[in-house]
């Protein structure tokens, strides 16, 4: 009789592989992390964490960071709610085109977005407290950018998209008898949305308060170019001043793990929440249905809609083309002052111009590829439960989300800057961070597309003769396709845009777009700063709205 | 020769207090139809899935073809126990063609493309599917979709077939018809095969051996014909078609009849099977089962009358060929079918009546 | 492959500029290593050498581009400011990466710790003799100034006009500038962190109240032409050259002014890092820096050059340096005082 070996198969050598590689590209910065934060000149103890609690900068710190993220995140997440609602459960007219406008929100960096906030709504010079001063004749601005209040809207309008997302998935794909039963019964269209959709499309909901609060904490781009000179210090730009040598990772780790405990704790009560579905949105015949008739209101709506979608994605965007081509003399405006300067300098003239462009093709392209691969397995394994150690594996995709990039950053450089395996400097280390960052992303999208691929269609080909292996090649990737692709794509855009983690990891050989833009800036070069800007966001759009011609509408949704 | 032996199988799953499979012992022979029938949650689909691979047991042993498949907390992974599976779902691969789903089995066999184009239209005309080899499962109706769960899964040939409730997803006259077809195919292809279903008169149809399933044991296995004639408890009485159950203690036990003391009815008379009557003494609880065909109605007290109790008819329902009669003697409501012939009106006094051969004694459960 | 830039003014006569506000007069120690033959062959062997530095991102390309043309090597810069910069060095050091030949910021204290972590490798220009002061350099030849900065107020000068342009710091108290000033944070800015350190000396941490009460704004750079020529702010704290930095992008709207109450002078101190991979091409620009050419890039670009030289000549429109008080900072004062006042002003500005 075969004993216990037979259970050892050689295809769970793939499952083991997949498990060791996440627990170190996740475990062991974290690890590193945490031995950092006990650590002092004078060894082990507890001095960091008594600093970070006595300190009123710290203190301010971390409660400003948590003021943005529970605001970004009830803001954020009711915009996002809202316009998801508009654009797929009502006949409000523009839906296309709004929904187009958030999905753009993706290509575009946080940092290039505060930016060019800053150039909208400077309290003196912003274009917007200009115009305001022009029609009233006041003095003084409408809005200042350079305020905790500023910071908020700024970061409301980078992480709201996320919430419409989660949303606009759930409510595709409910089941609509539930509102049309009441419907039928006397309820509007509006009641039957709040009594009946909304809390059936509670998992979702979750989901978007917890993932928009952690988006909001772990900003650097925004906080630094807006925060700080509002003096309006979160834990990222106080972190970041903790690296001005000589660094105090020990202080920099410290700060920033009661923040990764309290995202765990929020994750673990999204676990419990929703329990196993985890972070799939409601499942239901979806299909063909009703749309609520707003009547008159429709045009409200569009021009609500329109409104938001303008302010946060055309506005920002369209001053940052507009200035990438002209050259500014902040003299009077004139026509001949468009110019193809700026770009011929980024591309031709400065010296991390066509490099940070390859470094930035080359690690996003890395990242999304091996991201996927590895969230296809390790979600496989966390879902069929097939191996003992299914849970642990998708909580290691997942702990990566409690970790803000910078942080994250932080360890990756205390693991690989010594010892037996030296990737600082190198390309390896920026594709390592972006992979390890988004991989949350590709996780919960390839998690949901399993989740819709029936256990049977896999056990088929099993009893047929195929090996666990073979029937994920052969049945389930096939079927998940379009999941692996949208987690792909939301990798491959997020990796392109990322700053806060590759500020600390490039050198002047590995520089990628988000950094040249940064060094662009502090040089006071803003016609370069444009331009990047503009051939990044270019870079994206092209990505995202190739994914959409494949994949329709759902094109970023984890459910797709 | 024996294709499957079950032998004291026993699984728990572990969030669950009680096993869900107690100790399970049962066999397959070369050709025969085994059916596994049982309300939900009793542990048929769980069966199945042991002895396809998909779980493996905690305890007893799974053989195959007399080779051991599966034992104490190990068992060789599906792909290597050369079975075929029909699921509920049919699990019809909806991003490959009819052909390419039955294909795939072959392909891992790696067989020529000849031989498996040959087999394929082979299985697909067996089926009845054979000019559907293009089309995509989304282009097919469910009906047709079944077939090609069941083509794929008999073309390579497997040493047993296994079917999960393969039926129950469709409309009840492609039910009835589909039910005799697969039968009929089974039996053409000389497959052993495992049926899973909740229906009795499906399985009735099918089983060659019928297995009653209730909370993860076996209540009782045999013919379909002597399960349903003689059922060994009031579980399978019941589940098995109507039956008017009596619940008594046991005042005589003999060799073939025992007796049964029925409060409010009296003495019940009838027939005592070796096996149940070696788990009952003197004093015990049991049931007599009385199929409603059984029971004869009259307006005068029978003659030979062992079983001869006095009842008012409560309701008189015609359902064509039979009419059905609720007779109420005191407590006991009897449910009587009889040829529609007869009349009895309701309100009524009557005597229902039956030969003790005609009751069985069951086990109370 | 890379454009020659174009120079920006036509290049004008220089005229020799002797009155420093603190001039040593003993010339440095050492003998001046200069470049030799088989250096320069060396140098043309690594072919190319890698400088980071904080200096303004036009002037480093100027410099990059003339050195290119006169040598055939390969200048690649990394520019950021002072503390980056610093930190990168130091973290590659510790790191044990060497990519970087050279380094220059504007804060000398960094290069009195990268020498005592023995970071540095010594080298002395050609011209190091003419150095002007024995303050600029270290004896033992590890780092020297390459450039003085002047630290002045810049402004819009399409905002700001005749009496309304300030004329020393304590200008900027005035409440008409309310909401109008833009500055550095000490912590990531050289230029600010000698402000500081000069100003507190000058009139105690109540100035710097004075600014919080006025409103003004704290970038991490001090560098915002940007902001000031968009009338976002009007003045900002910063140095002279900011004005040749707009000049370049054809920004007309930005003036500067040298304040009257003091100007003080930051030592941009340049050296060698000891783990260079190209040392030879190192120290070919290094010594090319420091010679009447390198130095007249700097001049032009609105800084103080370090050597004094009959070579040299300012231009026509840079202002009588006689005129003003030019304020030499000591360097070891200024290193004790900088801890508390990074503390002091965190506290009044955050970070």
């Amino acid at each position: 009789m075969p004993g216990p070996l037979a259970r050892v198969r050689p295809q769970d050598a793939v499952w083991v592989a997949a498990a060791l590689i996440l627990a170190v590209l996740v475990l062991l910065p974290v690890y590193h992390l945490i031995v950092a934060s006990f650590t002092t000149r004078d060894g082990l103890s507890l001095a960091n964490y008594a600093q970070i609690f006595r300190v009123r900068r710290f203190q301010e710190a971390m409660l400003n960071s948590f003021l943005l993220g529970v605001a970004s995140s009830v803001f954020g997440t009711a915009i996002g709610t809202l316009l998801a609602w508009l654009v797929s459960r009502t006949n409000m007219p523009w839906r296309r085109l709004i929904r187009v406008c958030v999905l753009g929100c993706f290509a575009v960096p946080a940092f290039v977005n505060a930016l060019s906030w800053v150039l909208l709504a400077g309290p003196n010079a912003g274009s917007l407290n200009q115009i305001w001063m022009a029609l009233t004749g006041s003095r003084e601005g409408l809005i200042n950018i350079f305020s905790l209040g500023g910071l908020i809207v700024v970061a409301v309008a980078t992480v709201f998209p996320l919430a419409f997302i989660f949303m606009h998935n759930a409510f595709e794909a409910m089941d609509t008898e539930m509102e049309q039963a009441a419907r039928l019964l006397g309820a509007s269209g509006i009641r039957a949305f709040f009594t009946i959709a909304l809390p059936l499309a509670r998992p979702a909901l979750i989901a978007a308060f917890i993932m928009t609060f952690l988006e909001a904490v772990a900003l650097y781009g925004a906080p630094a170019a807006i925060g700080v000179p509002a003096r309006v210090y979160v834990i990222t730009t106080q972190v970041w001043s903790l690296f001005e040598y000589p660094p105090q990772v020990g202080m920099a780790a410290a700060l920033s793990l009661p923040l990764a405990l309290i995202t765990v704790a929020l994750l673990w009560v999204q676990r419990l929440l929703i329990g196993r579905r985890g972070f799939s949105t409601v499942r239901g015949k979806g299909g063909r249905w009703l749309r609520t008739d707003l009547g008159a209101w429709r045009w409200v709506a569009a021009g609500v809609a329109g409104l938001i979608v303008f302010v946060t994605f055309v506005l920002p965007n369209a001053v940052l083309v507009f200035r990438s081509f002209y050259r500014e003399t902040y003299g009077s405006f004139s026509v001949g002052d468009f110019t193809l300067a700026h770009y011929k300098y980024v591309l031709f003239d400065y010296i991390d111009g066509l490099p940070s462009i390859r470094n930035s093709l080359v690690t996003a392209l890395a990242a999304a590829t091996f991201a996927a691969l590895l969230a296809l397995i390790a979600a496989f394994v966390s879902r069929r439960r097939s191996v003992r150690f299914a849970g642990v594996v998708a909580f290691l995709c997942m702990l990566p989300l409690a970790i803000p990039a910078m942080v994250f950053a932080v360890g990756l450089v205390a693991t690989y800057s010594g010892g037996w395996i030296v990737l600082y400097g190198t390309l390896t280390i920026l594709a390592l961070a972006y992979l390890t960052k988004n991989l949350p992303y590709a996780f919960m999208s390839c998690n949901a597309a399993l989740a819709s691929v029936h256990t049977d269609l896999e056990s088929a080909a099993r009893v047929l003769g195929a090996s666990q292996l073979r029937a994920l090649r052969n049945i389930t990737a096939p079927l998940i396709r379009n999941g692996l692709l949208s987690g792909w794509i939301v990798v491959f855009a997020n990796s392109l845009r990322d700053l806060s983690a590759s500020v600390l990891l490039y050198t002047s050989a590995t520089t990628v777009i988000s950094t040249a833009i940064m060094d662009v800036y502090y040089a006071s070069q803003w016609g370069a700063v444009a331009a990047l800007s503009v051939i990044l966001l270019a870079i994206n759009v092209v990505a995202i709205a190739a994914g959409y011609r494949m994949l329709g509408r759902n094109v970023l949704s984890p459910n797709a | 020769m024996v294709k499957l032996e079950l032998i004291d199988v026993v699984k728990r799953f572990a969030n669950q207090p009680q096993a869900v499979i107690r100790g399970l012992s049962t066999a397959v022979g070369e050709g025969q139809m085994l059916v596994l029938l049982g309300p939900s949650g009793c542990g048929k689909t769980t069966t199945l899935q042991l002895v396809a691979g998909l779980l493996e047991p905690d305890d007893g042993s799974i053989l195959v073809d007399g080779k051991q498949v599966a034992g104490p907390g190990w068992g060789l992974p599906p792909e290597r126990r050369n079975l075929g599976m029909v699921f509920q779902s049919y699990a019809v691969w909806p991003h490959k063609t009819v052909f390419e789903n039955v294909a795939y089995g072959l392909q891992l066999r790696s067989l020529s493309g000849d031989e498996i184009r040959r087999r394929v239209q082979k299985a697909l005309d067996l089926v009845h599917l054979s000019d559907l080899g293009a089309r995509y499962p989304s282009e097919i109706s469910g009906g047709q979709q079944q077939r090609v769960a069941l083509a794929r899964a008999v073309v390579v040939e497997p040493s047993l077939l296994l079917l999960d409730e393969p039926l129950s997803n469709l409309d009840a006259t492609l039910r009835e018809q589909m039910r005799i077809e697969l039968k009929a195919l089974q039996r053409q292809l000389g497959l052993a095969a495992i049926y899973v279903t909740h229906d009795q008169a499906e399985a009735m149809v099918l089983a060659d051996h019928l297995v009653v399933m209730r909370d993860g044991v076996i209540e009782q296995q045999g013919r379909a014909e002597d399960v349903f004639l003689r059922p060994r408890t009031g579980f399978v009485a019941r589940f098995l078609g109507v039956t008017n159950l009596l619940m008594g203690r046991v005042t005589e036990a003999g060799s073939r009849s025992a007796r049964l003391d029925v409060p409010g009815l009296g003495v019940v008379s009838a027939f005592l099977s070796d096996d149940v009557g070696r788990s009952l003494k003197i004093g015990d609880a049991a049931g007599a089962s009385i199929r409603p065909l059984e029971l004869e109605l009259s307006s005068a007290r029978p003659e030979l009358a062992t079983n001869a109790y006095q009842g008012r008819v409560r309701e008189r329902i015609f359902l064509g060929e039979l009419t059905e009669y609720l007779v109420e003697s005191g407590a006991i409501r009897w449910r009587v079918h009889v040829a529609s012939a007869s009349r009895f009106a309701p309100g009524s006094g009557v005597w229902i009546s039956f030969a003790p051969e005609a009751g069985t004694i069951v086990l109370d459960s | 492959m890379f454009r020659k830039m174009r120079s920006a003014q036509p290049l004008a006569r220089l005229v020799t500029w002797i009155a420093l506000a603190v001039v040593a007069l003993a010339p440095s120690l050492a003998v001046a290593d200069g470049i030799t033959p088989e250096i320069l062959a060396a140098a043309k062997a690594e072919g190319q050498v890698t400088c980071y530095t904080s200096a303004d991102l036009v002037l480093a390309n100027k410099l990059k581009a003339a050195f290119e043309q006169k040598y055939g090597i390969k200048v690649n810069v990394l520019r950021q400011s002072s503390s980056t910069i610093y930190n990168r060095a130091n973290q590659e050091f510790d790191l044990g990466t060497n990519a970087a030949d050279t380094i220059e910021t504007s804060v000398m204290s960094h290069f009195v710790d990268m020498k005592a972590k023995k970071m540095l490798q010594p080298f002395a220009p050609a011209t190091a003799n003419l150095i002007r002061s024995a303050k600029l350099s270290d004896p033992e030849h590890y780092w020297h100034a390459v450039k003085l900065e002047l630290t002045s107020m810049n402004y819009n000068s399409d905002k700001l006009k005749g009496d309304d342009v300030p004329k020393t710091w304590k200008d900027l108290l005035d409440p008409k500038y309310n909401g109008k000033i833009v500055q550095g944070h000490i912590k990531s800015s050289g230029d600010t962190a000698l402000i500081a350190y000069n100003l507190v000396k000058m009139y105690g941490w109540e100035y710097f109240e004075g600014l919080r009460k006025n409103n003004v704004l704290t970038m991490q750079a001090c560098t915002q032409v940007e902001l000031v020529a968009r009338g976002e702010r009007l003045i900002m704290m910063c140095d002279y050259s900011q004005l040749f930095t707009a000049r370049a992008q054809n920004i007309s709207v930005i003036g500067a002014v040298l304040p009257q109450d003091g100007v003080f002078m930051l030592a941009g101190p340049e050296a060698i890092l000891a783990k260079a991979p190209h040392p030879n091409a190192a120290k070919v620009f290094v010594n090319w820096l420091f010679s009447p050419e390198g130095q007249t890039i700097y001049v032009e670009g609105g800084d103080a050059a370090s050597i004094d030289s009959p070579e040299m000549k300012l231009p026509p429109d840079f202002p009588d340096l006689k005129k003003y008080k030019l304020i030499d900072t000591d360097i070891d004062d200024f290193r004790k005082w900088l801890p508390g006042g990074v503390e002091k002003f965190t506290e009044l500005f955050g970070g």
